[in-house]
């Protein structure tokens, strides 16, 4: 007897653990269950209310971050704006819920949900991070969310980079202005100021660039014309960018689907930037940094010219209200261009995306529709672009930036078009195999003696051998 | 049949004890066994993020393995860390533990917990820690490299400093507890052995290699061990440090599973690189088993 109660007890302990490791049978969120006072099909009239829907929203950002501008947190924007929404549709209910990063930047509470079966509906991240998704197969077309005078409001820069042949796969709420940020104090201070660019185009060569850049850096006091970045896969736009200023390097071709960066007129892009490093012109240590570890650099004056200004915009203007650190001005100007080239368009870079895990509800997928269609229009998306230090993206939204020095550069960059530094040339499947490679190219890069050709070379082989493995 | 029935019976005269170490194998068996028989079989599969969705792939996955220039320069990094620190970790812990011994038992004490709470503390304190000590800028290494007029390195950033790197800093944390089995194992030896040893005339450094040395074989292997499993499965000072840069150039298999798994969402291929792993690793444990069996203890 004893025996057999040791026995079943053991048998149930097992039985519930196996149970628990079961895999779910799919990665689709069930149907909604029908709502506790759902009526019946038959006695359903004109009358009858709507069907319950609770959809599940899930946005990057941490508890307790506040937007930008107006300092309120985010959640409680979110609530706000899906308080007003639920207004207008009562059946809707949003589970709304904001999800941090992890330390390595990647999408693992997504990730472990999509595993587990539980994805969430509505999905808000950066474009890369949604497309991992999408080339799984997971997302919706968001193309009927969205009706003709969208369409035509987008930048089309960006919004080239959302779709993939006539499937809309994510929606943009924000790009992130690249302009180069210039740290114009320290060039006061040295008496260089002339050899910055000047209104009304803000724009500069490559070769005036690498006078100014020659003239601010003095490694021996621990100041540095400018930084890259390759620590990680991370931070392929702020090199990339470099590349708008050399139309004829094309990264990717999309009518062939090659990688085509190896290209000579590429090479001499890339030579060029390899000089700023061969002339110690920079942070040391580009391979193994990432954008966190250079923000010290720039706030303290150690680093006179950043790519992805918005972001040290951003921070700056943080640091300076804070009282962290000394005050200093600065202003964005165009990246360079070559001598013969056009001035560079403005990157707008790493835009914040909604995408839509597949549906199995029909009634759902639709009030998710008109969901992401009310917070897709300019004034609410605008809000989200302005929070997260970022502008809007569609040419319908009513924008300005108070700050002259930023104002006044991107005002004129628009003129000069747009350029997504991201998916450059349009972008391939696979492309987070491809993204991975590329980082270990551009450590590579960064080093001294580094073959240009042969690195670049190589990076080809492997991402063209990546994208032939595509379904 | 007479072999099930001695089996039964042994249950039932034991039951009692089997119960009380029921908890400790169902937890094995939960989350160990199934997992690694699930990991196993997951290789054969083509996953990602739906892993019911997988598709059988047979050994495609292991054959693609070792055409990966990313998977062969990661395994050969991991046999180098392997070849690096678990030597290191040996000798200089048996060095410290020789040095700490004949000391006062007061001193033995602090230095008992000096070299041990690194170990404690872990690699992700140490690293962060580390961060600094190695900034190219910032960072006190150049500091004191400067004074003697060598100009700056980017540790984490360069080839193959970065492998180094990674490897100073495992062994800050590694050599704590074999100070402390060496020390154990130092003060069981009898003291007339030594005793004797002076008596035929041996001096302090003939009396480390020809009697301490060889009693403290046992304690050696056990050290080559459990350092050769631990540095195999390094990776949280690679994610802290280097991410496995410059170009994989300080990448380790763990961190490439992580990777594969966490990052790329390639369950079958992560899982099959583990099972390699799991291969080698028992490799090294069988054959340091059977040197270990040859010691008679």
């Amino acid at each position: 007897m004893k025996k057999a109660s040791f026995l079943f007890v053991v048998t149930v302990i097992l039985s519930l653990l196996l149970a628990a490791c079961q895999p779910q049978a799919t990665a689709t969120p069930a149907p909604e269950e029908p709502a506790a006072t759902e009526t019946s099909a038959a006695t359903e009239a004109a009358t009858a209310p709507a069907k319950e829907i609770t959809i599940t929203y899930w946005a990057f950002g941490s508890e307790g971050a506040a937007m930008n501008e107006s300092g309120e947190l985010w959640t409680d924007w979110y609530n706000k704006v899906f308080e007003d929404y639920k207004a207008e549709h009562p059946n809707v209910t949003i589970d709304f819920s904001v999800k941090g990063y992890d330390a390595s930047g990647t999408t693992l509470f997504i990730d472990t949900a999509v595993a587990a079966g539980t994805p969430p509906d509505v999905y808000f991240d950066t474009k890369f991070r949604v497309k991992k998704y999408f080339d799984a197969g997971l997302m919706e077309d968001l193309g009927p969310a969205l009706t003709d005078a969208d369409l035509a409001a987008y930048d089309p820069a960006v919004f080239a980079g959302s779709k993939s042949g006539d499937m809309v796969w994510s929606i943009p709420a924000s790009g992130g202005y690249w302009n180069m940020i210039v740290n114009k104090s320290l060039f006061e201070k040295a008496g260089k100021a002339d050899l910055l660019p000047q209104a009304p185009d803000y724009s500069w060569t490559t070769e005036e660039f690498m006078t100014a850049c020659k003239a601010i850096n003095d490694p021996a006091n621990s100041v540095y014309c400018t930084a890259f970045f390759a620590g990680s896969p991370s931070m392929d736009s702020a090199t990339n960018q470099w590349l708008a200023g050399f139309p004829d390097c094309q990264f990717y071709d999309q009518a062939a689907k090659q990688y085509t960066v190896n290209s000579p007129a590429c090479v001499e892009a890339f030579t060029f930037l390899h000089t700023i490093y061969d002339e110690g012109l920079m942070v040391p240590g580009a391979a193994g940094l990432i954008d966190d570890t250079t923000d010290p650099y720039w706030l303290n004056q150690q680093v006179a010219m950043l790519g992805q200004g918005n972001w040290y915009d951003s921070i700056t203007k943080k640091a300076i209200g804070e009282g962290t650190i000394e005050p200093f001005e600065y202003m964005f100007v165009q990246f360079p261009n070559q001598p013969a080239a056009p001035v560079t368009p403005v990157g707008m870079s790493n835009p914040d995306v909604w995408g839509v895990f597949k549906q199995s509800d029909p009634d759902k997928l639709q009030a998710i529709y008109d969901l992401i269609q009310y917070m897709q229009r300019p004034e609410i998306a605008s809000q989200i672009a302005v929070g997260w230090g970022k502008i809007p993206v569609r040419s319908d939204a009513d924008y300005s930036n108070d700050d002259p020095a930023v104002a006044a550069p991107l005002e004129a960059a628009r003129k000069f078009g747009s350029y997504d530094p991201y998916f450059v040339n349009g972008v391939s499947c696979n492309y987070t195999d491809v993204r991975g490679a590329w980082a270990e190219s551009r450590q590579a890069f960064w080093q001294d003696g580094a073959d240009i050709q042969a690195v670049l070379d190589e990076f080809v082989e492997r991402a063209n051998g990546i994208i032939a493995e595509c379904p | 049949m007479t072999k099930l029935k001695t089996l039964a019976y042994e249950i039932r005269k034991g039951w009692t004890g089997y119960l009380f170490i029921a908890p400790g194998y169902i937890a094995f068996i939960a989350f160990m066994l199934i997992p690694l028989l699930f990991a196993i079989g997951l290789s054969f599969y083509q996953s990602s993020f739906d892993i019911s969705a997988r598709k059988f792939v047979g050994f495609a996955q292991y054959a693609q393995l070792f055409n990966d220039p990313v998977f062969i320069k990661t395994l050969f990094n991991t046999i180098k860390y392997t070849l690096v620190i678990v030597p290191a970790t040996v000798i200089i812990s048996m060095l410290l533990a020789l040095l700490i011994d004949p000391l006062g038992m007061r001193a033995q004490s602090f230095f008992r917990g000096a070299f041990y709470i690194p170990g404690v503390a872990g690699g992700v304190v140490l690293s962060v820690v580390w961060l600094w000590i190695f900034n190219p800028t910032y960072g006190l290494l150049n500091f004191i490299l400067g004074i003697f007029g060598i100009e700056p390195q980017t540790w984490l950033a360069t080839n193959p400093l970065s492998f180094w790197a990674v490897c100073i800093v495992v062994l800050t944390f590694t050599v704590g507890q074999p100070i402390i089995l060496f020390l154990a194992g130092l003060a069981s030896i009898p003291q007339d052995i030594m005793d004797a040893a002076t008596v035929d005339g041996a001096n302090g450094l003939q009396k480390t290699f020809f009697v301490r040395m060889p009693l403290l074989r046992p304690v050696i292997l056990f050290v080559l061990a459990t350092q050769t499993i631990q540095v195999f499965q390094l990776w949280e000072v690679i994610y802290m440090l280097t991410n496995g840069g410059p170009f994989n150039t300080s990448n380790s298999l763990v961190f490439l599973i992580f990777q594969t798994a966490f990052m790329n969402a390639k369950y079958g291929k992560a899982s099959a690189i583990g099972v390699v792993l799991l291969i080698i690793i028992l490799f090294f444990t069988f054959i340091q088993l059977r040197l270990w069996r040859d010691t008679d203890v």
